[in-house]
């Protein structure tokens, strides 16, 4: 494994694009919460909690997953659809196998990639949030700080899963634009239509909520989806959100999917 | 030994059938030329042989099926050099040199054959054409590799481009690895290559050592003053066995120990008289050309 990240880590050290959306995601991912920031002067009228809150323990878990969840789907993705199409594009990938690496070295050296890029942006997104409550929460114990129901496990299974549809995109359509574009197409309008479309016209309602991206992204929602628990709204979050526990399975299933259909796209294609 | 074994390997894109039941061997220490007009299907055989392409019928084996990784053991240019634009020469050999797993990471003396030393630290994307082939017959050479495929390495050169990438490989073929060498360049292959196997429309035409191929008749290049009459004494005579027309002159195809001073004695006593007179021996280029038009 430690072999194939150095290769990996050859290869895009000096690679500006990579480098540009790793740095774009150490930046955002923490600057995001200053965007939070600028509504602590905001008057929410009662019984909503002062902006503040975002910022203390266990609040703050959600708050920067949640931001967390848009910068590694934003940046991360992206440098992981790159790192196969810009192999594709320059004929590396082609001349790797002409090498004499095979097809599953290859494909293992990107979903290493997409491991390792998890465990860090996971570590990053633990250590933002305890930074950012010890600093803002008043008096807490360590029992307090991570009562977070399962959120750094739970932000993991997110980056795996989302990078893992990305390595899918790649694998599947080789080619930086159309793959960029499909992937954040995707996320963003095909999937809330069909989920619309299949709710109205299918009659399935609850069970639209059951598709992949959704899915995934519920794994870290809205922090004020949790606030409407403060608001005594808990049947509706019931009603909105799919509950951690099988949130966290039904990822861990699709990324064991995504990583098969990168695979099956990828085994046998003449290069 | 047998480096490689082809067998009846085909492949079709669509309805087009790019090679068509090709089987060949390929012995340890032989330069390898494979020729054939565009199309017919040299780079398909050679995408297929380094695992890029599937076949749909047929097999071949490297290294008598003896080696784990066989493509480890083979330095290979296919078409384009394929290199990491933003890398340069040394970061881009030592990627091949970490999927190849060779032990030497200094590629001084690699840099210095295809001279390229003095430019080993600029980025791979400001390189010409020919510096960036070069860099691809560097990079075939990383981990001394016991086989060598060249697929049109100088394809696109200028005419110094050419020079150097033939002078390169003119270089390597004294080493004694084994060497396969696609190109259309006849005159190259000629001169490298030990053995040749001719393909048209992906079927196998000819294939032997090169003085097997090159058959034993004689080209006679002749002009005279009086054009027409040369042409018509020619065409009557029955001891030549072709004559084609080139510019100003008359090709002859004759057997070997054709007598050419008879020839030009008794042209004279016609009343014709020879101006012009080049003989040689029969180059590849004209047996590829004979033996692709036929097929």
């Amino acid at each position: 494994m430690l072999n194939l990240l150095r290769l990996e880590y050859k290869k895009f050290r000096k690679n500006s694009v990579v480098s540009m959306l790793c740095f774009f995601f150490f930046l955002f991912t923490p600057a995001g919460m200053i965007v939070i920031l600028g509504l602590q002067d905001v008057e929410l009228p009662p019984p909503l909690p002062s902006a503040e809150m975002y910022y203390r323990f266990t609040l703050v878990w959600d708050a920067v997953g949640y931001i967390g969840s848009w910068t590694v789907f934003f940046f991360l993705g992206i440098a992981i659809i790159y790192s196969v199409t810009a192999e594709v594009r320059y004929k590396t990938l082609r001349q790797s196998m002409i090498n004499g690496m095979p097809r599953t070295e290859f494909y293992l050296s990107k979903f290493y990639l997409v491991l390792s890029f998890s465990i860090i942006a996971t570590l990053y997104y633990a250590l933002i949030s305890l930074v950012i409550g010890a600093f803002s929460t008043d008096q807490y114990d360590l029992a307090y700080m991570f009562e977070n129901e399962w959120a750094i496990p739970r932000f993991f299974i997110m980056c795996m899963a989302t990078l893992s549809f990305a390595l899918f995109i790649a694998f599947w359509v080789r080619m930086s634009g159309l793959a960029i574009f499909l992937y954040y197409v995707y996320v963003i309008s095909i999937e809330p239509s069909l989920r619309g479309l299949s709710s109205y016209f299918l009659d399935i309602g609850d069970w639209s909520k059951y598709f992949p991206m959704n899915i995934i992204e519920d794994l870290m929602p809205m922090p004020l989806y949790k606030l409407a628990g403060y608001l005594e709204m808990q049947r509706e979050k019931a009603d909105i959100l799919i509950d951690y526990p099988i949130a966290m399975g039904l990822s861990t299933i699709f990324i064991f999917i995504f990583l098969g259909l990168a695979w099956l796209s990828f085994r046998k294609r003449d290069l | 030994m047998t480096v490689l074994k082809i067998q009846n390997l085909s492949k079709n894109y669509g309805v087009i059938r790019a090679v068509d039941n090709l089987s060949l061997t390929i012995n340890t220490g032989q330069i390898f030329g494979l020729l054939g007009p565009n199309g017919s299907g040299k780079t398909t055989t050679l995408g297929m042989i380094t695992g890029i392409l599937s076949s749909d019928q047929g097999s071949y084996e490297w290294f008598g099926g003896q080696s784990k990784h066989p493509l480890k053991k083979i330095g290979t240019i296919l078409e384009t050099p394929n290199f990491y634009p933003y890398l340069n020469a040394d970061e881009n050999l030592e990627i091949v040199r970490h999927i190849k797993g060779g032990e030497n990471k200094d590629f001084t003396d690699l840099l210095e054959l295809v001279n390229l030393k003095e430019r080993r630290k600029s980025p791979f994307a400001s390189y010409s054409l020919g510096m960036k082939q070069r860099l691809a017959i560097a990079a075939t050479l990383v981990a001394d590799p016991e086989v060598l495929i060249f697929d049109e390495p100088t394809n696109g050169l200028d005419p110094q481009g050419i020079a150097d990438v033939r002078n390169t490989l003119l270089k390597i073929s004294e080493t004694g690895k084994t060497i396969i060498l696609a190109s259309h360049i006849l005159d190259e292959v000629e001169k490298i290559c030990s053995h040749v196997a001719i393909i048209k429309k992906g079927k196998l035409l000819a294939e032997g050592p090169v003085g097997s191929i090159l058959s034993n008749d004689t080209t006679i290049e002749i002009g005279a003053t009086d054009r027409n009459g040369l042409g018509n004494y020619l065409n009557a005579r029955t001891d030549i066995k072709s004559i084609s027309i080139d510019g100003m002159y008359y090709n002859l195809s004759v057997e070997d120990g054709f007598k050419v001073e008879k020839l030009t004695e008794e042209l004279a006593r016609a009343g014709i008289f020879v101006t012009h007179l080049v003989t040689r021996k029969k180059k590849l280029e004209e047996e590829f050309l004979e033996i692709t038009s036929k097929a």
